[in-house]
């Protein structure tokens, strides 16, 4: 019995095992319950059902299952969207491998011009909310066959693009593989800047050619970090809402997320419940897919062998063009969405390009009557905007704090228990909010945390429940970068600190944090720029009371005010992109860093 | 991670099964609401107590008075109100769309979380399934309010109507001309393929509702017959269309309707389209876009009247009701009882709202219909009695009661 006690004594003393016990508890209660509730909630009778399902709100039923899996309902409430889905999200990540892996190479392996100014804006789309792209193609690509008006590039070219250009499967695609193509630049150019050039130069010495080495030592060593591009953006792709909901609703094409919104919000929650698991099954399915292609995650863009001297391929006669070609994709992507914000933001009516036709005040201006598209004050003057800025800002912070303390925290203490069950549990646990697409998590939050729980009271409505499914939801990515930092940080260094009796507290002060300043910073930021250009994740949890400014973006854009939605779009953008810098410039940090640990 | 999700998956079953059947001896899930069984009974006796009276309780009450609406009105009015009836006393005001107001109200009310007092909110069908039925909200009068709205009491009452008519471009020689628009099967017409527009009616309720209640025998008689005056001959309905009401809605959604996530947007689009475009608008979107037309000259947007059979749109309540665990339930029916004097409807000119200015109600307003007929509407439009006798008018119970069979459909054709 004292044998026994003397071991738990022992295992508590160590601290990362204290931390890895309450990660155990605390993951339990916010992540495991949760996914169970939703498993439940696919089996009861919600207050909308009554009339479809005839039976008692709250009381047992597989209604919803037979509904979904064995009715004539289940092609276009089922397989139609998981089939679309599925095409778009693979489909993305084709897109953003090839954008990001080719302008990954071009950055760390070509003579390409202006590498540093075109790398910072190959960040922006991930920065910026995810329907940006999106709006900013409907804008651009508008269809007179659709909307009987035609967009800006008509007005330039003259050029009407067909209907499946403009709305449906491909510009989703396009947009999607877009947004995530910064992933793919940041993970696949990770490792090409540290490929040891000791490979390629062997390879040059035997004279083979330029396209053998690419296909047979290029290739094979990005592959890692391409399998992991594709998770992150297949998952990222399968949980996006906003882009499928702008591009593919004018013409009626539903993926998994709008299609769970329509039942959500419709008069059939179950159904919504079961496409939320099923999105959940799916992420798991490619998870387990890819630990067996290349072994084990943990391999995410870490390299070893880096090389001072890499070789650099001379793009020659082709410099110039390519860099041009380069230059206008990424201003596509980056600068000319925002013009576009701007400018519809400017206009006095919408469609109208003339520069009589702008002014400040969707900004600046009064409100101007019911008879008016401009029936608010323009929102530097809104109280409204004011409060809900500040509402993204604490948010974001907290969030940003929470994961990104956390997360640093788990990293800490899984590698020191690295081969451990428990070590294994607690990285298994703080990765499990990936793989729940954000409306089916905040869908489970809703049901979960709504009602008071035993000490944990009704948190509907308030700001704490936006912060805790904020922290848990960006934990992955926080301990992913706090796992691989702490990877790189010898054992040694924090053992000299033992055996000099240093407490943890002092040790982990003194020493851990200090080495690790970058990489820790980088584990905060990517939380704080995620939630402020969050929606799909709040936009169920958010009330009047603690709205914030994606969520007022989508009441504008919902109400039809155009200038009003652009205007806090850009808004958002600027935010993120001032904070982004500052943080950048102050610290080192990045989101290169965060994102690639 | 495969043994640890093998022990969450088995985890999951157990703790499933026990949630389920912990609820099917009547658990948590089940509503208590506080004010669920006192929900007065329908018409059975009517409130005498007065705005006076009630202005009196709810200032003795001194509680804060919350206003959740899906009218951007209701927010000044409270405004000017509270000015005059009740200063001193706190209050707030939130904009709501009606699907996020079902849900915050019935949460609230079940936790006991203190939210709105009365609310303001469109879509009758779930309004009546999700929160009346549940007991999270009551419908309540007086005599005053009877007096002035009759009918419109029961079984929701009825604030403020609005409609969605039948807009459609009119800027050039490549649109629609006045009076193009004659029948509602113009919509399903071949010839107009994609290019009628509709807010998503699975994302907004009262265009749900008006699909639905095209179902009732009532209406599809009147579709019916107004087919055969567009096609010129007697409609022969589908298999799986029991009416055609149905076979308008398929014929519909084959004829690639267009569905929009906003009016506005909706609005905006067509007055600016170089061929004919039309949709099922609020009409307050025609004066905003007619003020575009001044603007440029190549914007304009008409809508149709008593011009087009059977239908030229739908017209669909804003109910004002009381929430059951209210703070202040006696204030927030004194401002629901002054919402229908012409002072609370059009202001009387002196009242002021927040930012100082004069508080002018539904003034200029196209597309708002007091629930008391004898309030004015604005310069140019019609009245609410006129109107109804050319639109759909919403009828909450028969959409209560077949929204599921109409989504349904719906969703196997779209």
């Amino acid at each position: 019995m004292k044998k026994r006690w003397n071991k738990i004594k022992t295992f508590f003393s160590k601290p990362y095992n204290v931390l890895l016990v309450l990660f155990i508890i605390v993951l339990s209660i916010l992540v495991v319950i949760p996914l169970i509730s939703i498993v439940r909630d696919t089996f009861i009778v919600h207050a909308s059902e009554k009339s479809r399902v005839h039976q008692a709100v709250g009381s047992f039923t597989t209604y919803h299952w037979k509904r979904l899996f064995a009715s004539e309902f289940s092609k276009s409430l089922l397989w139609d969207p998981i089939r679309n889905s599925i095409v778009t999200s693979a489909w993305a990540c084709v897109v953003s491998i090839l954008i990001g892996g080719s302008f990954a190479w071009l950055v760390s392996r070509s003579d390409m011009r202006w590498k540093k100014f075109l790398t910072k804006l190959f960040i922006f789309p991930y920065i910026m909310p995810s329907w940006t792209l999106a709006l900013a193609w409907k804008n651009f690509f508008k269809n007179i066959e659709i909307t009987g008006s035609n967009g800006i590039f008509f007005s330039l070219t003259g050029i009407q693009v067909p209907t499946w250009f403009a709305y449906g499967e491909f510009p989703i695609i396009i947009v999607t593989g877009m947004h995530y193509a910064p992933f793919a630049y940041i993970l696949i150019g990770g490792i090409l800047h540290n490929m040891d050039a000791n490979l390629e130069e062997a390879a040059i010495i035997l004279k083979t050619n330029r396209l053998r080495m690419f296909l047979r030592i290029t290739i094979p060593i990005v592959m890692p970090a391409v399998l992991s591009t594709i998770i992150l953006v297949f998952s990222g792709a399968m949980a996006s809402f906003a882009t499928p909901q702008f591009l593919g609703l004018p013409v009626r094409y539903y993926v998994l997320t709008t299609e769970l919104y329509a039942s959500i919000n419709g008069t059939n929650p179950g159904v919504g419940y079961i496409l939320a698991m099923i999105m959940i099954l799916i992420s798991v399915v490619i998870m387990f897919v890819n630990q067996r292609m290349i072994g084990n995650r943990k391999s995410y863009a870490t390299v070893t062998g880096k090389s001072a001297n890499i070789s650099i391929f001379h793009l020659g006669l082709w410099r110039t063009p390519i860099s041009i070609v380069v230059f206008i994709v990424v201003m596509c992507m980056s600068v000319i969405p925002m013009i576009t914000f701007a400018l519809e933001s400017l206009l006095s009516y919408t469609g109208v390009y003339d520069f009589n036709n702008l002014t400040l005040s969707f900004w600046i201006g009064q409100a101007q009557g019911h008879d008016t598209w401009q029936s608010e004050s323009g929102i530097l003057r809104n109280p409204e905007v004011y409060r809900t800025l500040w509402n993204s800002l604490r948010l974001a912070f907290t969030c940003s704090l929470g994961a990104g303390t956390l997360g640093f925290l788990a990293g800490y203490c899984i590698v020191r228990r690295r081969g451990s069950f428990i070590s294994r549990l607690v990285e298994d646990l703080t990765f499990i909010p990936y793989l729940i697409p954000s409306m089916a998590f905040s869908a489970i939050y809703l049901s979960m945390f709504a009602t008071k729980r035993g000490i944990i009271p009704s948190l509907y409505g308030s700001f704490a429940i936006l912060a805790l499914i904020g922290t848990i939801k960006y934990l992955p990515m926080a301990s992913r970068s706090g796992v691989n930092s702490m990877l790189q940080l010898s054992p040694e260094i924090e053992e000299a600190g033992i055996i000099m009796g240093v407490p943890w507290v002092k040790r982990m002060a003194r020493i851990i944090v200090p080495i690790e300043k970058t990489t820790i910073v980088s584990g905060y930021l990517l939380p704080f720029i995620s939630a402020m250009r969050e929606l799909s994740l709040f936009v169920i949890l958010v009330t009047a009371n603690n709205r914030v400014l994606t969520t007022l973006l989508l009441f504008y854009d919902e109400k039809g005010y155009t200038q009003f939605s652009n205007a806090v779009n850009l808004l958002i953008i600027i935010v993120v992109l001032i904070i982004n810098f500052a943080v950048e410039k102050l610290t080192g940090a990045s989101i290169e860093k965060g994102v690639g640990g | 991670m495969k043994k640890f999700l093998a022990v969450l998956a088995a985890l999951m079953i157990c703790l499933t099964m026990f949630g389920c059947s912990s609820n099917q001896g009547g658990g948590s899930e089940q509503p208590q609401p506080t004010g669920g069984e006192e929900t007065p009974a329908p018409a059975a006796e009517v409130d005498s107590a007065t705005f006076e009276e009630l202005v009196a309780a709810g200032v003795a009450n001194g509680n804060k008075l919350t206003v959740y609406t899906t009218h951007s009105v209701v927010q000044s009015a409270l405004e000017a109100f509270m000015g005059k009836y009740a200063p001193g006393i706190e209050y707030e005001h939130a904009q709501i769309g009606d699907t996020n107001q079902v849900t915050q109200v019935a949460q609230e009310v079940k936790e006991g979380v203190n939210g709105a007092d009365i609310i303001f909110i469109q879509d009758g069908a779930r309004v009546l399934t999700d929160l009346v039925d549940e007991g999270y909200v009551y419908n309540w009068y007086n005599q005053e309010i009877k007096d002035l709205v009759g009918d419109d009491c029961e079984p929701l009452l009825v604030w403020d109507y609005c409609n969605k008519v039948i807009m459609y471009n009119n800027g050039s020689d490549k649109t629609y001309k006045e009076g193009d628009i004659t029948n509602l099967w113009f919509a399903t017409d071949p010839a107009n393929k994609g290019a009628f527009w509709m807010k998503d009616p699975t994302t907004e309720g009262v265009n749900m509702n008006f699909l639905v209640n095209l179902t009732s025998e009532e209406n599809a008689a009147k579709l019916e017959a107004a087919y055969k005056e567009y096609y010129g001959k007697d409609i022969v309905l589908d298999s799986d269309c029991p009416n055609a009401g149905y076979q308008f809605i398929k014929m519909l959604y084959a004829n690639e309707m267009m569905l929009g996530s906003s009016d506005s947007t909706i609005a905006k689009d067509i007055a600016a389209a170089e061929k004919p475009q039309s949709g099922l608008l609020t009409l307050n979107k025609y004066l905003k876009s007619r003020g575009d037309a001044l603007a440029d000259g190549s914007y304009a947007l008409l809508y149709a009247k008593d011009d087009v059979k059977p239908f030229a749109g739908f017209i669909y309540p804003i109910y004002g009701l009381q929430v059951a665990n209210a703070d202040n339930p006696e204030l927030a029916k004194a401002f629901l009882i002054w919402l229908y004097s012409p002072e609370g409807w059009y202001g009387d000119g002196e009242m002021t709202v927040a930012d100082g200015g004069v508080y002018k109600g539904m003034q200029g307003r196209y597309g708002d219909y007091s629930g008391n007929t004898s309030n004015p509407v604005a310069e140019g439009d019609m009245s609410v009695v006129e109107w109804k006798k050319i639109l759909v008018q919403e009828d909450a119970k028969q959409a209560a009661e077949y929204r599921a069979d109409v989504e349904d459909f719906i969703q196997l054709i779209k």
